[in-house]
């Protein structure tokens, strides 16, 4: 139908600005779900029965909590009259709302149907659903940070930046890799959403950028596992090294752009004396850094001894240059400066102080 | 292939009762023994429904509980052990390198223990066939006969299969494991047979029950003769049945997720058959270039 595609986009797009305009639940709700139905035809659009099994269980997740949102709502309606989701004050509708939030963002222990989902779909549909989608279960958790519970989003944040980074240790699928580094990626915003949640913003955008970098390289290059990694570099060098790049920025390492959330992330941490949270977030980051060093590693650091016909990438031509892929992969260079300027603004306000 | 699950039946007051007929498909499970129809059950014409409780048929020993329980923590010690250090048993390095490998070869009763041969006897057929080790215990050896005389119960049609397949892999606490042949993309393997025409079928074992049919097959052709033969079939070539029935819509096997092969024969030839196998095992062959070896045409096309 040569109309669905744009009927899709315009969905997606209405749906997002409803979420970014309304604080009433009723309306946020009906927004999540024409947001979820709208991904799944993006999602099964090769048909496959895998494309096919993976927007399934995509559906019965977000519908599952999406019932528990207008559960939550229905119950603070009772409870306090009140409809806005701002005013969300009856504790049990709270927790049940987070957790709602939670399964729709994919956090431990709701976060199982991410890998199958992502390894289910192709990896255009994959940056919708681990940027696009995130924006509203996020744009929520922000209206109602200041009566999160702290204990619970840290023990959760602690749970999944262990629980992705482990699930990755032996992973060769790339799509699963990309899943589990998201469900990671989310900790570290839903950790600090409380106390700064416009820093859980600009991880979002950061997260955003690069994630996107990287799946628009690994689509381009046409690669579904590590092993077709490892012969990119001398089939498509620039591509390859744009990809180290993002996944270097998506570690968390200086000085790319990547580093400067975990680092703000942990001086608030810090700063809200949550000594133990922000160490144990540094912890359980590593097992993240682990993986990305291992795609970085077989992708660009060496060259096995496989040879460079493989079937995967014997008819694709593979651009050397592509705008988006560029543009995606400058933003997360180009903030080079801000850790410096960042770290000179804030001996600034301790000398002023 | 006749699905093995039987329909246990319900109670005998609810099954009489025509009131409680709705009621009793919507609270089944809660009310009665009777267990909901997850994948197809099939029950032989003639045969009377098993009305055995669920309960009286499960064994209730304190020894075999004492020991699942040492014996699957211990797995999940190993299992834990070996999600650090390797990749389906080898280093991550060999997997990733790797070009080659045998999957399932027949040295022992213990390798032969992870295959499950069945015929047509399931539908009342009067097929036979055996799975065996061959001689020095270097090779599997199915055999025997194949009878294409239906099952006079009248509603059986068609008669005349037999098979084995692998069973599939169970990890700690009998979760599912699955293979990951990604690495690959062609099927070898070293068999002695009779000449036969046998198919192979993958079965990916799809989450949800709708898809619970879906299987890749293709076909194994086999030289008579004394000579072992070495077959290579790329994966490109399966194609995907569901019940049988080959789809209109075809989809490549995507490798990631298999979780067991078999191998049929059922081409309506009465009489003995044999097939030996040394081993089962996957190649990467770099000159194979084709992804999938079925076009697809444009359907429900403008004009």
């Amino acid at each position: 139908m040569p109309l669905s595609q744009p009927i899709i986009l315009a969905t997606l797009t209405i749906t997002t600005l409803i979420f970014l305009l309304s604080t009433h639940l009723v309306l946020i709700w009906v927004a999540l779900e024409l947001n979820t139905l709208a991904i799944l035809p993006l999602i099964a659009h090769k048909s496959h029965p895998r494309a096919i099994e993976a927007s399934t269980k995509y559906f019965l997740t977000q519908a599952m909590a999406s019932a528990l949102i207008i559960f939550s709502g229905t119950l603070n309606y009772e409870m306090t009259g009140s409809c806005q989701i701002v005013e969300l004050t009856n504790l049990t509708s709270m927790i049940v709302l987070t957790l709602a939030l939670f399964i729709k963002v994919g956090l431990v222990p709701f976060h199982f149907w991410v890998p199958e989902v992502l390894q289910g779909m192709s990896t255009t549909a994959a940056i919708f659903l681990l940027t696009w989608q995130k924006l509203g279960p996020l744009i929520m958790l922000f209206l109602i940070s200041p009566l999160i519970n702290f204990e619970l989003t840290s023990v959760v944040a602690t749970l999944s930046s262990l629980v992705a980074g482990w699930m990755g240790l032996n992973q060769t699928q790339v799509r699963k890799l990309m899943a589990l580094s998201s469900i990671a990626q989310m900790a570290w915003i839903i950790v600090i959403i409380k106390y700064a949640p416009s820093l859980a913003i600009l991880t979002f955008y950061i997260y955003s950028t690069t994630i996107s970098a990287t799946l628009l390289t690994l689509d381009k290059m046409s690669t579904t596992s590590i092993k077709y990694l490892i012969i990119s570099f001398s089939k498509s060098p620039i591509t390859t090294t744009i990809l180290m790049i993002s996944l270097l920025s998506l570690s968390g390492l200086p000085p790319l752009a990547g580093f400067m959330p975990k680092w703000l992330t942990i001086n608030q941490l810090l700063a809200e004396k949550a000594i133990w949270i922000a160490l144990l977030m540094l912890i359980t980051s590593l097992l993240s850094l682990f993986f990305y060093l291992r795609l970085w590693y077989n992708s660009s650091s060496t060259m096995p001894p496989s040879t460079t016909n493989t079937t995967r990438l014997w008819r694709k031509s593979t651009p050397q240059s592509n705008f988006t892929i560029n543009l995606l992969t400058m933003a997360t260079t180009t903030l080079l400066l801000s850790t410096t300027l960042m770290k000179a603004i804030t001996k600034q306000e301790y000398s002023l102080g | 292939m006749a699905v093995a699950f039987k329909l246990l039946a319900s109670a005998r007051p609810l099954r009489e009762c025509q009131r409680h007929k709705v009621l009793h498909s919507l609270l089944g499970p809660l009310v009665t023994n009777h267990i909901s129809k997850m994948y197809s059950s099939y029950r032989r014409p003639g045969i009377s429904p098993d009305d055995t409780p669920v309960w009286k048929k499960i064994d209730f020993s304190t020894e075999k509980a004492v020991n699942g329980v040492k014996k699957h923590f211990k797995l999940l010690k190993s299992e834990i052990a070996e999600h650090v250090t390797s990749y389906d048993g080898q280093p991550l390095h060999v997997h990733l390198w790797e070009e080659t490998r045998v999957v399932w070869k027949f040295h022992s009763q213990k390798d032969l223990d992870k295959w499950i041969a069945s015929s047509d006897t399931e539908i009342g057929g009067k097929s036979e066939a055996y799975l065996k080790l061959g001689k020095n215990n270097q090779s599997a050896l199915f055999y025997g006969t194949l009878n294409t005389e239906v099952p006079r119960d009248g509603e059986t049609k068609y008669s005349g299969y037999c098979g084995f397949k692998a069973k599939p892999r169970l990890g700690v606490f009998n979760r599912k494991k699955y293979y990951d042949w990604t690495n690959f993309n062609s099927l070898h393997l070293r068999v002695r047979g009779d000449g036969r025409p046998w198919m192979i079928n993958i079965f990916t074992d799809p989450y949800f029950s709708h898809q619970k049919d879906d299987m890749y097959h293709y076909f194994m052709f086999t030289r008579g003769g004394p000579y072992w033969e070495e077959i290579t079939i790329p994966f490109s070539k399966f194609f995907l049945c569901s019940q049988g029935r080959v789809q209109d819509r075809q989809f490549p096997l995507w490798l990631d997720k298999i979780n067991t092969i078999g191998f049929t024969l059922g081409d309506q030839a009465h009489g003995p058959f044999q097939l030996e196998i040394d081993f089962i095992g996957l190649l990467m062959d770099r000159a194979h270039t084709e992804e999938f070896a079925y076009e697809q045409y444009e359907r429900n096309t403008k004009f």
